[in-house]
């Protein structure tokens, strides 16, 4: 089996970066399942935003639910059949009961999303009937049109401070993650969870103190505590500025007349 | 089709191999921290944390790789649970 080479093993290879994955092993099989996880509740969500516009009287968006659902599901049987690993043979030896549940949820909801765009197809309107009211354009006026407008401009800023939001969490999680452990957590989770944040922050500048303190003698005079978070020993940052400082106020003075 | 993937994928959350394991054990007698064993074999120090508490079941290599770092064997770092139980009674 041919699992590796060839343009198509290329592209799926480029496609999902399995070369370039970040992290350990188990962090990657916990990735694997929150993926997993995804993909379930993506399908449940798309069998329900399917089956509410086919009761609206849509078409094209139940059609393109359907087909999106088809396409991801065949693409992950053709991955594992690439891998030898046989879903069908597979899912027929699960647990009688959940695949019961499984089945009937999927295959009910799919039957009732044909049969809603069927009678949508047949009778030339949904089942269900939105009140017809202009809430676009220049012209709209109403609560309902105030409403739409709020909605679209709370979901843009909300876009914008969920961007800002992970973008500072990201740069404080690699910032975490840098962190050197104290020895006094050594054995225990790091960094401390269940702890305010200034709580934690002074615990981080602590152990930083601690280890910069334990470098001997390098702070120089005038700096008595360094409170930077960084590695220990002479490399130490501020002592370095501090050093340069020195020297700098030293070459400027003996080049002073007099 | 979509469902034959979903009970797949809610299948493989499940059962991981549970062992109880002596890694913590060992890596004392070593006087290592979690951080330098997990730096030693190349995971993060929570894979070493989830080892040592019985959470994660390492693939061969890492269990390879943690066992040449604490001088031991496999054998003697990872005990399946059932063979624990056996072995206490």
């Amino acid at each position: 089996m041919n699992t590796q080479h060839g343009p198509l093993a290329r592209v799926v290879n480029r496609l999902l970066d399995t070369d370039g994955a970040p992290g350990d092993e188990r962090e990657r099989a916990v990735v694997a399942q929150a993926a997993s996880f995804g993909i379930v509740l993506g399908t449940c969500a798309s069998l329900v935003v399917a089956l509410v516009g086919a009761l609206l009287g849509a078409l094209a968006l139940p059609a393109a639910v359907l087909v999106l659902m088809t396409v991801s599901a065949m693409s992950a049987i053709w991955f594992a059949g690439r891998h030898g690993v046989d879903m069908y043979v597979l899912a027929a030896q699960v647990d009688g009961r959940a695949r019961t549940v499984t089945l009937a949820v999927h295959t009910g909801g799919m039957l009732l999303i044909v049969a809603a765009m069927a009678y949508t197809v047949f009778t030339g309107h949904g089942l269900l009937e939105l009140p017809s009211v202009d809430l676009t354009g220049p012209d709209a006026s109403g609560g309902a049109a105030s409403f739409v407008r709020g909605a679209v401009i709370g979901a843009f800023a909300s876009l914008v401070v969920a961007l800002v939001a992970i973008l500072v969490q990201a740069r404080v999680r690699a910032r975490r993650a840098g962190d050197t452990p104290p020895a006094e957590y050594v054995n225990s989770t790091w960094p401390p969870l269940g702890r305010s944040f200034p709580a934690r922050r002074r615990e981080r500048r602590r152990g930083a103190m601690t280890s910069c303190e334990a470098s001997g003698g390098a702070l120089p005079e005038g700096r008595p505590r360094c409170r930077g978070r960084h590695e220990p020993g002479p490399r130490c940052p501020h002592v370095i500025l501090h050093r340069a400082v020195v020297w700098t106020r030293t070459r400027l003075s003996s080049r002073r007349p007099g | 089709m979509s469902s034959m993937v979903n009970i797949l994928a809610m299948g493989s959350a499940q059962g991981a191999l549970r062992t109880t394991t002596s890694v913590r054990m060992r890596r004392r007698e070593q006087r290592l921290t979690q951080a330098e064993l997990a730096k030693a074999v190349g995971v993060s120090r929570q894979t070493v944390i989830a080892v040592e508490q019985g959470d994660y079941a390492p693939s061969v290599y890492l269990a390879l790789s943690i066992a040449k770092v604490l001088g031991a064997t496999v054998e003697e770092l990872f005990v399946e649970a059932d063979n624990d139980l056996e072995a206490g009674q």
